[in-house]
């Protein structure tokens, strides 16, 4: 090192130490205060892998020795048929699992966020039925503010050689990744 | 020792300090990550619906296999061991009706993780997680719509 950049050590130094320390009082804040470490998501998530294993289930179910199915074929010939499909799905959709109901915040002592949260949650399964891409019925009302998910569809055939589209998905108001991750 | 050498002694001294204190910061965050938990119990209990539902309990005919057509008759603790056992995993399946009304049940557990599974929250070291899906089950050449109820209990270290 010559003389001039020993004179200038001193010079640089001060800036450089201060830049140092607020790098890493700024990571230190990051690490340990706010707690960013890994990612908190599941390494893989099991909504990403679930299948339709709802809605397969929901037509293979027997309702006056037929299945859901099958009334849904009957009820693409014959109106009749549809109020009675339409309140067998309603009662079937209400037996699907949700999310675990939050605890009510009029009997909590304290208001805290995840409790605001857990009260304002709410959560429905919507099942459309579309034949030949029209909508032939919707079972449901999507909560307000609600996003979609596990979203499963199947198609069928029916018996007047058409075809009909079913989709169920969880309409869910500030629903949680985990949350979702444990019913899927 | 003459100035230059004492203001050098001075440099590398707190080079070697600054170095220190960076290396000490890299090193606790890495540890930090090294012992971040990973929780896989709910993972793996996804993994065991599957295998139960699509595999080991479904129902089969002529036709083939069911999946989600639960057959009663190979809900038994013989069938889930040899369908899915890992050390420090334990599990129970339960079938009810709408009710809630338990059907059949039956389980893959030893002694200490069925007396450990009741009182799961206050064991230290053990993870449990429960799970319940929609299936149809099949019972004396009747199919009736009903639930899956999976209960697990995992050893974490």
């Amino acid at each position: 090192m010559n003389k001039k950049a020993d004179a200038a050590l001193p010079l640089y130094l001060g800036p450089t130490l201060a830049a140092l320390v607020i790098v890493l009082f700024i990571f230190s804040i990051i690490f340990f205060v706010v707690g960013i470490k890994q990612n908190p998501d599941l390494v893989i998530k099991p909504a990403a892998y679930q299948d339709s294993h709802n809605i397969i289930t929901i037509l293979k179910i027997q309702k006056n020795n037929s299945t859901i199915a099958e009334l849904i074929s009957l009820a693409a010939e014959d109106k009749n048929y549809k109020n009675e499909l339409s309140s067998e799905l309603v009662a079937i959709l209400q037996k699907l699992p949700k999310q675990k109901p939050q605890e009510d915040l009029a009997k909590s002592r304290f208001a805290v966020p995840s409790e605001v949260k857990g009260s304002l949650q709410s959560s429905e399964w919507i099942l459309e039925i579309f034949i030949e891409n029209e909508l032939f019925m919707k079972v449901g009302e999507k909560p307000f503010g609600s996003s979609e998910y596990l979203g499963q569809s199947v198609v069928i055939p029916l018996e007047n050689k058409k075809l009909a589209e079913i989709k169920l998905f969880l309409a869910c108001t500030l629903c949680s990744e985990g949350e979702i991750n444990a019913i899927a | 020792m003459n100035k230059k050498a004492i203001f050098n002694a001075v440099e590398i001294m707190l080079y070697v300090v600054i170095t220190v204190i960076v290396a000490v910061f890299i090193a606790v965050v890495a540890v930090n990550y090294r012992n971040e938990e990973i929780s896989t119990t709910q993972l793996e209990t996804f993994i065991l619906q599957k295998k139960l539902t699509n595999s080991c309990l479904a129902y089969t005919d002529s036709a083939g296999m069911h999946p989600y057509l639960i057959d009663l008759n190979k809900l038994t603790s013989e069938i889930l061991s040899g369908c899915y056992t890992k050390e420090g995993f334990g599990y129970s399946v339960k079938i009810l009706d709408f009710d809630n009304i338990i059907i059949k049940e039956a389980s893959n557990l030893d002694l200490r993780q069925r007396a450990n599974i009741q009182i799961c929250e206050n064991v230290p070291k053990h993870e449990c997680f429960k799970k319940r899906i929609l299936v149809n089950f099949y019972d004396n050449n009747k199919i009736s719509a009903g639930y899956m109820e999976i209960g697990v209990i995992n050893l974490v270290e």
